[in-house]
């Protein structure tokens, strides 16, 4: 049933983003326009009951708007921000997942995120189709087949499409795309958006699926996080890091959900801090590109002295991604890992060697900008205030999720403890 | 004394931390001094706790902070009982001086405040781990001290730093992620994380932990938990082959190198004496510990010796002393090894304060030595020489006969007390070396020197191994079981205990014929071994080198994978 506040979601930010063609030949306007809708939905859902991950959605396009410049070229990035919270916020809106209205708008979505990916692609590589809009055109269509049909069809076409959304290997091309080549703060906001639509839909469908397609999903995931690790240590481009990244953390959700088949409470805290991360990387990684150009991470050094404000703010983001208390990622992993329900397996080996290697490529990272030797041809400028401002938010909600999940996501953040008797074995390595 | 008194413990040098932030523009150096001033208020508050503690009796202060629901993983509160206590008065103190020595010494230096804001934030961190009431709280500032020790060992624009610096964080992760498996095997095993009800039911609850369904390998739970989060401690401690870090980690500035001695490093024999009681449970662990801190022992002392650098000298000495304690924890002796963590960070700190200065005199203009400097009689003295011998090999002789016949005490059966007389024997025989080397002035001092230092080493050591044994664990029994547990198979123990023996002997031998201007004729082998061992030891076992090669190695082969087989993948 959609209510009244959910009514007002559903057209808030559409409604902004058509009154922001006014404002079309003043960007600073504009974006102002747009900061003050993501206020106003931010305080629409602040005032509505059960709003859960909807929080994040305001929030993260409040982040993503405050990082963008205004100039001529970011009109379409703040609009298209507007108009993909529009789209998340009406899907989010439908608590049963499947109804038509809400299949509508993820079609919307996916079709939108088909068509950026292909014009970007085209623009700059000229190649006719890539793999981000292949794989999001692969998705578009099974949901309109997945539409009129029934249950196991219906259902393995859905699970594709959420795989494609939160993303698991190897259907993990359309959420790389998004991240790594469309605009810095737009991808910033799909960052969030995309695997928070992923989650909303799989969990509603998780309990339908048989038992042998969640083992093959199990061992997908640990797949996919090797692989996700894999590459993100050898990437040297902050966007595309930062995905291989989001990757490999979304990878160890999908063992965890396809092995304890639960929704528990971690689950969308954890997503949640996953999403945020990534976000908070991508903006922080816009902020260099802006300034010095698309260049790989090692090429521009020593930015700690000159740009201190990027400094901690990346020093902090990167403890964050590292997973390091009291941010929520630490949170919410301790929570996965502690949870009884999730197998002691090697799965929980390859979750604890994930967790490692984040740390050997996100401080290679922030090493690779932040230390070395200055440049005397650059002429360094530190971020600006709404830069700041907006990796601050990205910040404070990671503190927010790391110290009190359960205020923030409305659920108790304490797992069950497993039972004791007096005499136990745990098998290891067997399942 | 309010109940909520002890918060003040962790929270001034956190409160310093935000005056240095908010106030340090206006307020300028003084917001040092007022730093200074709250390590000084965290240092008396923990002093009085101990004292009050120290009193029989007397109970552990638990205090909760934000209590969750029962069962909870994250429960932030205090449980200060008398090691805590004591651990909470070093880590202040220490703090607070190297709060009031880099005032004056990094004064001008454009990373001062960086570095306030660090120590204040790493002593806080350090003082909440110290007094967690379960693992998990002490896992995250457990984690926090591996970061925090990243940022304060590396200088962004000093390329060498940068790189040690990624070392030193890589190797600390790798403990990190050991200590993190050990913390959620004992709560799948045990329930809970809360360290007295941990402690219950690990005693209580009968464990097996298996691989591949019990043919590949079948472990006890407590031996597993204790083995995954002594991985985690021989990070901190930097036992071999984790040791790696230190040494790249000393090109930080002194206080900085003085912080990471005397505080931070401590951390592992921390954290194997509270968790001293599941250790208890587990004597494969213990003897896997005291291998390794043999082994750390052995090659941090030798690459020591052999060091120019006066730091890394330093260095190594704090990785061979760090493997003596954790090498006490593996023979039961866990108060031992607090009181040898006390002495170390207390010499050390001093030590390492004094060190900066030496080596900024040492860059002032050459001075030559003043004339009375050479004059010192080189020979052979009668009366030192007896009196060594008499000190080091009969009169431990005759304390080891006296207890063993007269007291009766079954020394057979008692390694700990044979543990004791040992340590006392080889640390005595060790400084009275050292003196002699020094002095070879043949005279009534060097002979009172020599049965002082004896006297010295033998009450310390009983003091300690009585005073601080009680006082740490004061429970009865409690202190036997652990010595229990640690026993080693007795002929491998009589074996070690008689090859440590001949070494010491041996090593008196040898500067007995070297001072007599004569040369003990050794084998070709043995000589060319020297050398080779020389040159092994100068480059630190080829570990670091080994290492790089290693990861480098990993890159490559990733870079081919990535290239051969997952190319065509988004």
């Amino acid at each position: 049933m959609i209510g009244h506040s959910s009514e007002i979601l559903l057209s808030l930010p559409l409604a902004g983003a058509v009154l922001g063609l006014l404002w079309w030949s003043r960007p600073m306007a504009l974006k102002i326009w747009a900061l003050l809708i993501a206020a106003s939905v931010l305080g629409v859902v602040i005032g509505s009951a059960g709003a859960g991950a909807r929080y994040l959605l305001p929030l993260a396009a409040l982040a993503a708007i405050l990082a963008e410049s205004s100039d001529k070229e970011a009109r379409t990035v703040l609009l298209g921000i507007l108009l993909f919270l529009q789209l998340g916020l009406a899907i989010l809106s439908d608590s049963g997942g499947e109804s038509d209205l809400g299949m509508i708008f993820l079609a919307g979505l996916l079709g939108l995120l088909t068509t950026l990916l292909y014009i970007r692609s085209h623009k700059l590589n000229g190649a006719p189709i890539g793999w981000g809009s292949g794989t999001y055109g692969v998705g578009f269509v099974c949901l309109l087949i997945s539409m009129p049909a029934s249950p196991p069809v219906r259902d393995g076409l859905l699970f594709v499409v959420y795989a494609m959304l939160l993303p698991l290997f190897p259907f993990h091309g359309g959420y790389l795309a998004a991240l790594a080549e469309l605009p810095g703060p737009l991808s910033a906001f799909l960052a969030v958006l995309i695997p928070t639509i992923g989650l909303h839909g799989l969990l509603i469908l998780l309990p339908t699926l048989p038992a042998e397609t969640l083992q093959a999903v199990a061992f997908l995931a640990l797949a996919g996080a090797l692989y996700g690790s894999l590459k993100a240590l050898l990437e040297p481009r902050t966007a595309r890091l930062a995905a291989y990244a989001g990757l490999a953390f979304f990878s160890i959700l999908w063992w965890s959900l396809a092995t304890t088949l639960s929704d528990a409470p971690y689950v969308p805290f954890y997503a949640s801090a996953v999403a945020l991360v990534t976000e908070g990387l991508l903006l922080a990684g816009h902020g260099v590109q802006i300034r010095y150009g698309d260049l790989e991470s090692g090429r521009i050094g020593g930015l700690a002295g000159p740009m201190p404000r990027l400094g901690i703010l990346l020093s902090l983001l990167a403890m964050a991604a590292m997973g390091l208390p009291p941010f929520g990622l630490f949170t919410a992993y301790m929570q996965m890992l502690m949870n009884p329900s999730t197998g002691a397996s090697w799965g929980l080996a390859i979750a604890l060697l994930t967790w490692l290697v984040a740390s050997w490529y996100f401080l290679d990272l922030m090493q690779r900008i932040l230390f070395g030797p200055l440049r005397p041809n650059i002429t360094y400028q530190d971020l600006r205030h709404s830069e700041v401002a907006s990796l601050l938010i990205v910040l404070f909600i990671l503190i927010v999720l790391g110290v009190t999940p359960h205020r923030f996501l409305g659920s108790s953040e304490t797992p069950k403890a497993p039972p004791t008797t007096p005499v136990r074995e745990l098998s290891l390595w067997t399942e | 004394m309010s109940s909520y008194t002890p918060f003040l413990i962790p929270l001034a040098p956190l409160a310093a931390t935000l005056v240095i932030v908010l106030c340090e523009r206006w307020l300028g150096p003084k917001t040092y001094k007022i730093s200074a001033f709250m390590l000084m208020l965290a240092f008396g508050v923990s002093l009085q706790i101990l004292v009050e503690l120290a009193e029989p009796g007397a109970k552990a202060i638990e205090l909760s902070l934000f209590p969750g629901p029962q069962g909870s993983l994250f429960h932030l509160g205090l449980y200060i009982d008398r090691l805590s206590a004591l651990m909470m008065t070093l880590i202040s103190g220490i703090g607070a001086l190297i709060a009031l020595f880099s005032i004056r010494y990094l004064q001008q230096d454009p990373g001062r405040t960086r570095f306030f804001i660090l120590l204040t934030l790493t002593t806080s961190a350090l003082l909440c781990m110290v007094s967690s009431p379960n693992l998990m709280m002490l896992f995250i500032f457990w984690q926090l001290l591996s970061w925090f020790l990243f940022l304060l060992s590396h200088n962004y624009s000093h390329p060498a730093t940068v790189r040690e610096a990624f070392k030193t964080f890589t190797i600390l992760r790798v403990g990190d992620v050991a200590f993190l498996s050990g913390i959620v095997l004992a709560y799948r095993l045990y329930g809970t994380l809360d360290l007295p009800r941990l402690f219950t039911r690990a005693a209580e609850v009968q464990t097996a932990f298996t691989v591949g369904g019990g043919t590949l390998l079948t472990i006890n739970g407590a031996t597993a938990v204790t083995f995954l989060i002594f991985v985690g401690a021989m990070s901190k401690s930097a036992q071999f082959p984790m040791h790696l870090w230190l040494p790249g980690a000393l090109y930080a500035p002194t206080p900085v190198t003085a912080l990471l001695h005397a505080g931070i490093i401590n951390a592992g024999g921390f954290l194997l004496n509270r968790l001293a009681p599941l250790y208890g449970l587990s004597p494969a662990t213990l003897h896997l510990a005291f291998a390794v801190g043999l082994v750390t022992t052995l090659l941090g002392a030798s690459m020591m010796l052999i060091q120019n650098n006066i730091k890394m000298t330093l260095g190594f000495s704090t990785i061979g002393q760090m493997g003596y304690m954790i090498m006490e924890c593996g023979l039961g002796a866990f108060a031992l090894a607090i009181f040898h963590l006390v002495a170390h960070g207390l010499f050390k700190a001093t030590v390492l304060l004094n060190c900066g200065n030496l080596i900024h005199n040492a860059r002032q203009e050459p001075r030559l030595p003043p004339k009375n400097e050479g004059v010192e009689r080189v020979g052979f003295s009668r009366l030192a020489w007896g009196t060594g011998f008499l000190t080091t090999l009969i009169l431990p002789l005759i304390i080891l006969l006296a207890a063993h016949g007269v007291l009766r005490i079954p020394l057979r059966d008692s390694q700990g007390i044979v543990i004791f007389l040992f340590f006392s024997w080889v640390t005595s025989s060790q400084s009275i070396l050292t003196f002699f080397r020094l002095r070879a002035i043949g005279s009534w001092k060097v002979a009172a020197a020599m049965l002082l230092t004896l006297l010295l080493v033998v009450l310390t050591y009983l003091l300690a191994a009585e005073g601080l044994t009680h006082f740490l664990y004061p429970s009865p029994g409690e202190v036997a079981r652990y010595f229990q547990a640690a026993a080693l198979p007795d002929g491998l123990f009589d074996l070690l205990v008689g090859a440590t023996a001949l070494c010491i002997i041996g090593g008196w031998i040898l500067i007995y014929a070297k001072t007599h201007g004569q040369t003990i004729r050794m084998p070709g082998w043995l000589n060319e071994m020297q050398v080779r061992l020389y040159v092994l030891f100068m480059n630190r076992l080829y570990l670091e080198t080994l290492y790089s090669r290693l990861g480098q190695a990993f890159i490559r082969f990733a870079h081919r994978v990535d290239k051969r087989y997952l190319g065509w993948l988004p």
